[in-house]
Protein backbone atom coordinates (compact mmCIF):
# COMPACT_ATOMS: atom_id res chain seq x y z
CA UNK A 1 0.00 0.00 0.00
CA UNK A 2 2.89 2.48 -0.98
CA UNK A 3 0.40 5.94 -0.85
CA UNK A 4 -1.27 7.82 1.53
CA UNK A 5 -3.43 10.84 1.46
CA UNK A 6 -2.57 13.47 3.91
CA UNK A 7 -5.86 15.01 4.36
CA UNK A 8 -8.08 11.70 4.12
CA UNK A 9 -5.47 9.12 5.75
CA UNK A 10 -7.05 6.51 2.29
CA UNK A 11 -4.19 4.30 0.70
CA UNK A 12 -3.71 3.78 -2.58
CA UNK A 13 -1.53 2.05 -5.18
CA UNK A 14 0.77 3.81 -7.85
CA UNK A 15 -1.76 2.07 -10.19
CA UNK A 16 -4.61 3.87 -8.46
CA UNK A 17 -2.94 7.66 -8.68
CA UNK A 18 -2.83 7.31 -12.75
CA UNK A 19 -6.61 8.01 -12.91
CA UNK A 20 -5.96 11.74 -12.91
CA UNK A 21 -3.52 13.69 -14.11
CA UNK A 22 -0.92 15.51 -11.91
CA UNK A 23 -0.42 14.14 -8.05
CA UNK A 24 -3.83 14.36 -6.71
CA UNK A 25 -5.54 11.51 -4.07
CA UNK A 26 -8.61 10.17 -6.46
CA UNK A 27 -10.75 10.09 -3.16
CA UNK A 28 -10.50 13.43 -2.17
CA UNK A 29 -8.74 15.46 -4.53
CA UNK A 30 -6.20 16.71 -2.12
CA UNK A 31 -2.58 17.28 -3.39
CA UNK A 32 -0.17 16.52 -0.86
CA UNK A 33 0.63 12.47 -0.56
CA UNK A 34 3.13 10.58 1.72
CA UNK A 35 4.52 7.61 0.73
CA UNK A 36 4.23 5.00 2.96
CA UNK A 37 6.85 2.45 4.75
CA UNK A 38 7.07 -0.81 2.62
CA UNK A 39 5.99 -3.93 4.83
CA UNK A 40 10.01 -5.03 4.70
CA UNK A 41 11.74 -6.52 7.34
CA UNK A 42 15.38 -4.72 8.22
CA UNK A 43 18.21 -6.35 9.36
CA UNK A 44 20.47 -3.58 11.57
CA UNK A 45 23.11 -3.52 13.26
CA UNK A 46 23.36 -2.25 16.67
CA UNK A 47 26.25 -0.32 16.46
CA UNK B 1 51.59 -10.23 45.57
CA UNK B 2 48.51 -8.74 48.05
CA UNK B 3 44.60 -7.65 48.19
CA UNK B 4 42.93 -6.15 50.80
CA UNK B 5 39.26 -5.05 49.86
CA UNK B 6 38.63 -1.47 51.18
CA UNK B 7 34.53 -1.42 50.20
CA UNK B 8 32.33 -3.12 48.68
CA UNK B 9 28.85 -2.99 47.19
CA UNK B 10 26.70 -4.64 44.84
CA UNK B 11 28.04 -2.74 42.07
CA UNK B 12 31.88 -2.03 42.62
CA UNK B 13 35.27 -2.61 44.85
CA UNK B 14 38.06 -0.60 46.28
CA UNK B 15 41.08 -3.02 47.28
CA UNK B 16 44.29 -2.17 47.92
CA UNK B 17 46.84 -4.38 45.66
CA UNK B 18 50.14 -4.77 46.63
CA UNK B 19 53.80 -5.73 45.73
CA UNK B 20 53.28 -5.30 42.57
CA UNK B 21 54.87 -3.16 39.80
CA UNK B 22 52.64 -0.61 37.95
CA UNK B 23 52.96 -2.48 34.55
CA UNK B 24 50.79 -5.39 35.81
CA UNK B 25 48.67 -3.16 37.49
CA UNK B 26 47.75 -1.27 34.41
CA UNK B 27 47.60 -4.46 32.30
CA UNK B 28 44.90 -5.47 34.71
CA UNK B 29 42.67 -2.20 33.84
CA UNK B 30 43.12 -2.59 30.42
CA UNK B 31 41.93 -6.32 29.86
CA UNK B 32 38.94 -4.93 32.52
CA UNK B 33 38.10 -2.40 30.19
CA UNK B 34 39.18 -4.29 26.66
CA UNK B 35 38.77 -7.86 27.06
CA UNK B 36 36.43 -9.25 29.56
CA UNK B 37 33.54 -10.61 27.47
CA UNK B 38 30.10 -8.97 28.37
CA UNK B 39 26.54 -9.46 26.72
CA UNK B 40 24.85 -6.97 24.52
CA UNK B 41 22.68 -6.84 21.56
CA UNK B 42 24.17 -6.87 18.54
CA UNK B 43 21.63 -7.76 15.68
CA UNK B 44 18.39 -6.17 15.41
CA UNK B 45 15.67 -7.29 12.92
CA UNK B 46 12.69 -4.87 12.84
CA UNK B 47 9.75 -5.81 11.44
CA UNK B 48 7.52 -2.76 12.07
CA UNK B 49 8.73 0.82 13.70
CA UNK B 50 5.95 3.60 12.94
CA UNK B 51 8.22 5.83 15.86
CA UNK B 52 9.71 9.20 15.44
CA UNK B 53 13.35 7.37 15.85
CA UNK B 54 15.01 5.87 12.71
CA UNK B 55 14.87 1.86 12.65
CA UNK B 56 18.84 2.54 13.29
CA UNK B 57 19.07 4.77 16.37
CA UNK B 58 16.49 2.13 18.25
CA UNK B 59 19.06 -0.55 17.07
CA UNK B 60 22.18 1.31 18.54
CA UNK B 61 19.93 2.25 21.70
CA UNK B 62 19.22 -1.27 22.20
CA UNK B 63 22.62 -2.29 21.76
CA UNK B 64 23.70 0.32 24.58
CA UNK B 65 21.44 -1.21 27.30
CA UNK B 66 23.21 -3.74 30.07
CA UNK B 67 22.04 -6.69 30.46
CA UNK B 68 22.98 -9.01 32.68
CA UNK B 69 25.88 -11.65 31.37
CA UNK B 70 26.06 -15.33 32.23
CA UNK B 71 29.91 -15.89 31.28
CA UNK B 72 29.21 -19.71 31.96
CA UNK B 73 26.35 -20.68 30.13
CA UNK B 74 27.50 -18.56 26.69
CA UNK B 75 30.80 -18.49 24.44
CA UNK B 76 32.42 -15.54 22.47
CA UNK B 77 31.17 -16.48 18.84
CA UNK B 78 33.98 -16.56 17.31
CA UNK B 79 34.99 -19.51 19.72
CA UNK B 80 31.89 -20.84 19.11
CA UNK B 81 31.16 -24.10 17.54
CA UNK B 82 28.94 -23.21 15.01
CA UNK B 83 31.55 -20.48 13.76
CA UNK B 84 29.83 -17.41 15.09
CA UNK B 85 26.41 -17.91 12.82
CA UNK B 86 24.43 -17.68 16.08
CA UNK B 87 23.58 -20.80 18.09
CA UNK B 88 22.00 -21.38 21.15
CA UNK B 89 25.70 -21.46 22.80
CA UNK B 90 26.35 -17.87 21.31
CA UNK B 91 23.28 -15.72 21.19
CA UNK B 92 20.27 -14.82 23.24
CA UNK B 93 16.88 -13.93 21.59
CA UNK B 94 15.26 -10.56 22.99
CA UNK B 95 12.03 -9.27 21.57
CA UNK B 96 9.88 -6.00 22.06
CA UNK B 97 5.98 -5.82 20.64
CA UNK B 98 4.68 -2.81 22.16
CA UNK B 99 1.78 -0.28 20.74
CA UNK B 100 0.67 3.14 21.95
CA UNK B 101 -2.96 2.17 21.88
CA UNK B 102 -4.48 4.34 24.70
CA UNK B 103 -2.10 7.64 23.56
CA UNK B 104 1.20 8.49 24.21
CA UNK B 105 3.75 5.87 26.21
CA UNK B 106 7.32 5.62 26.48
CA UNK B 107 8.70 2.29 25.55
CA UNK B 108 11.41 0.85 28.17
CA UNK B 109 14.14 -1.65 28.63
CA UNK B 110 11.67 -3.67 30.57
CA UNK B 111 9.24 -4.38 27.43
CA UNK B 112 11.92 -6.28 26.05
CA UNK B 113 11.42 -10.04 26.40
CA UNK B 114 14.10 -12.27 26.67
CA UNK B 115 14.58 -15.89 25.43
CA UNK B 116 16.91 -16.70 28.81
CA UNK B 117 15.42 -15.23 32.21
CA UNK B 118 19.31 -14.80 32.90
CA UNK B 119 20.16 -12.82 30.25
CA UNK B 120 18.08 -9.51 30.74
CA UNK B 121 18.25 -5.57 31.02
CA UNK B 122 20.11 -4.54 34.15
CA UNK B 123 17.36 -1.98 34.58
CA UNK B 124 13.61 -1.62 33.30
CA UNK B 125 13.49 1.82 33.42
CA UNK B 126 15.88 2.68 30.71
CA UNK B 127 13.17 4.76 27.95
CA UNK B 128 14.04 3.41 24.54
CA UNK B 129 11.86 5.52 22.50
CA UNK B 130 8.17 7.83 22.73
CA UNK B 131 5.66 6.50 20.87
CA UNK B 132 2.53 8.74 19.73
CA UNK B 133 -1.47 7.26 19.99
CA UNK B 134 -0.94 4.47 17.21
CA UNK B 135 2.64 4.39 16.87
CA UNK B 136 4.18 1.00 17.25
CA UNK B 137 7.22 -0.63 17.48
CA UNK B 138 7.93 -4.86 16.78
CA UNK B 139 11.43 -6.48 16.69
CA UNK B 140 13.49 -9.35 17.18
CA UNK B 141 16.95 -8.40 19.03
CA UNK B 142 19.80 -10.84 19.48
CA UNK B 143 22.74 -10.25 22.06
CA UNK B 144 25.77 -12.04 22.31
CA UNK B 145 29.11 -11.77 23.98
CA UNK B 146 31.53 -9.54 23.03
CA UNK B 147 34.29 -7.26 24.02
CA UNK B 148 35.20 -3.68 24.99
CA UNK B 149 37.44 -3.35 22.38
CA UNK B 150 35.07 -3.73 19.46
CA UNK B 151 32.41 -1.72 20.46
CA UNK B 152 31.93 0.56 23.98
CA UNK B 153 28.40 -1.11 24.85
CA UNK B 154 30.93 -4.40 25.93
CA UNK B 155 32.68 -2.55 28.41
CA UNK B 156 31.78 -4.02 31.63
CA UNK B 157 32.76 -1.14 33.95
CA UNK B 158 31.91 2.51 34.14
CA UNK B 159 34.56 2.99 35.91
CA UNK B 160 38.58 0.76 36.46
CA UNK B 161 41.05 2.49 37.45
CA UNK B 162 44.32 3.25 40.12
CA UNK B 163 46.34 5.20 42.06
CA UNK B 164 49.12 4.98 43.99
CA UNK B 165 48.61 4.27 47.72
CA UNK B 166 49.89 7.35 49.58
CA UNK B 167 51.88 8.22 52.10
CA UNK B 168 51.67 11.22 54.19
CA UNK B 169 54.60 11.65 56.50
CA UNK B 170 54.46 14.34 59.69
CA UNK B 171 57.25 15.09 62.10
CA UNK B 172 55.80 15.73 65.14
CA UNK B 173 58.58 17.70 66.67
CA UNK B 174 58.80 19.51 63.32
CA UNK B 175 55.13 21.17 63.60
CA UNK B 176 54.46 23.85 65.40
CA UNK B 177 50.06 23.50 64.38
CA UNK B 178 50.09 26.37 62.31
CA UNK B 179 47.23 25.14 60.14
CA UNK B 180 48.59 25.77 56.74
CA UNK B 181 48.50 22.63 55.41
CA UNK B 182 45.03 22.13 57.11
CA UNK B 183 44.13 24.98 54.69
CA UNK B 184 46.13 23.82 51.91
CA UNK B 185 44.61 20.59 51.54
CA UNK B 186 42.31 20.55 48.79
CA UNK B 187 40.36 16.73 49.72
CA UNK B 188 40.26 18.16 53.56
CA UNK B 189 42.38 14.81 54.72
CA UNK B 190 44.14 17.41 57.77
CA UNK B 191 42.79 18.07 60.69
CA UNK B 192 43.50 20.23 63.36
CA UNK B 193 42.41 18.29 66.68
CA UNK B 194 43.39 19.56 70.56
CA UNK B 195 46.13 21.30 69.28
CA UNK B 196 47.64 18.74 67.42
CA UNK B 197 47.66 17.92 63.05
CA UNK B 198 45.76 14.70 62.56
CA UNK B 199 45.62 13.04 59.21
CA UNK B 200 42.63 11.86 58.48
CA UNK B 201 41.48 9.31 55.35
CA UNK B 202 45.16 8.87 53.73
CA UNK B 203 43.02 6.80 50.79
CA UNK B 204 41.07 10.26 49.69
CA UNK B 205 45.21 11.87 48.87
CA UNK B 206 45.43 12.98 45.57
CA UNK B 207 49.55 13.62 45.92
CA UNK B 208 48.81 17.06 45.24
CA UNK B 209 51.47 17.94 47.92
CA UNK B 210 49.88 21.36 48.41
CA UNK B 211 50.31 20.27 52.02
CA UNK B 212 54.38 19.87 51.78
CA UNK B 213 54.40 23.24 50.24
CA UNK B 214 52.23 25.37 52.49
CA UNK B 215 54.49 24.25 55.32
CA UNK B 216 57.43 26.37 56.18
CA UNK B 217 59.12 24.18 58.37
CA UNK B 218 59.49 21.11 56.34
CA UNK B 219 57.04 19.08 58.71
CA UNK B 220 55.14 17.05 56.26
CA UNK B 221 56.11 14.97 53.36
CA UNK B 222 54.31 13.06 50.54
CA UNK B 223 55.50 10.29 49.24
CA UNK B 224 54.15 7.16 47.87
CA UNK B 225 55.72 3.30 47.26
CA UNK B 226 55.65 2.46 43.56
CA UNK B 227 53.71 -1.22 44.19
CA UNK B 228 50.82 0.06 46.18
CA UNK B 229 47.92 0.55 45.00
CA UNK B 230 43.77 1.10 45.31
CA UNK B 231 42.38 0.25 42.73
CA UNK B 232 38.87 0.87 42.06
CA UNK B 233 36.25 -1.11 39.77
CA UNK B 234 32.97 0.30 39.11
CA UNK B 235 30.55 -2.34 37.54
CA UNK B 236 27.40 -1.39 34.93
CA UNK B 237 25.24 -4.44 36.73
CA UNK B 238 26.26 -7.06 33.77
CA UNK B 239 28.85 -8.68 35.73
CA UNK B 240 29.47 -8.93 39.57
CA UNK B 241 32.87 -6.51 39.90
CA UNK B 242 34.55 -9.24 41.84
CA UNK B 243 33.70 -12.07 38.78
CA UNK B 244 34.74 -8.92 36.50
CA UNK B 245 38.32 -8.96 38.07
CA UNK B 246 38.50 -12.29 38.29
CA UNK B 247 38.20 -12.80 34.60
CA UNK B 248 40.73 -10.39 33.97
CA UNK B 249 42.81 -12.11 36.02
CA UNK B 250 42.20 -15.13 33.88
CA UNK B 251 42.65 -13.26 30.11
CA UNK B 252 46.27 -11.36 31.93
CA UNK B 253 47.10 -15.32 32.88
CA UNK B 254 46.07 -16.75 29.29
CA UNK B 255 48.04 -13.95 27.64
CA UNK B 256 51.03 -14.36 29.46
CA UNK B 257 50.95 -18.26 28.41
CA UNK B 258 50.24 -17.55 24.66
CA UNK B 259 53.48 -15.20 25.09
CA UNK B 260 55.55 -18.26 26.53
CA UNK B 261 54.37 -20.22 24.01
CA UNK B 262 55.30 -17.99 21.17
CA UNK B 263 58.96 -17.47 22.37
CA UNK B 264 59.18 -21.42 22.99
CA UNK B 265 58.85 -21.70 19.21
CA UNK B 266 61.11 -19.06 18.58
CA UNK B 267 63.82 -20.73 20.36
CA UNK B 268 64.12 -23.66 18.15
CA UNK B 269 65.42 -21.23 14.94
Amino acid sequence: MPYVCAKCGREMTAEDLKALPGVRCPYCGHRILYKARPPLIKKVKAR
Amino acid sequence: MNIRILEKDENSIKFILEDVDVAFTNSLRRIILAEVPTMAIDDVIIIENSSPLFDEIIAHRLGLIPLKTDLDAYVLPEKCECGGEGCANCQVALTLEVEATDGPMTVYSGHLKSQDPKIVPVSEKIPIVKLAKGQKLVLEAYARLGQGKEHAKWQPVSVAAYKYLPIINLDYEKCDQCGACVEACPREILELKNGELVIGDVFNCNLCKSCEEACDLEAIKISFDDRTFIFTIEGTGVLPPERILEEAVKILAEKADQLIEEMEKVKGT
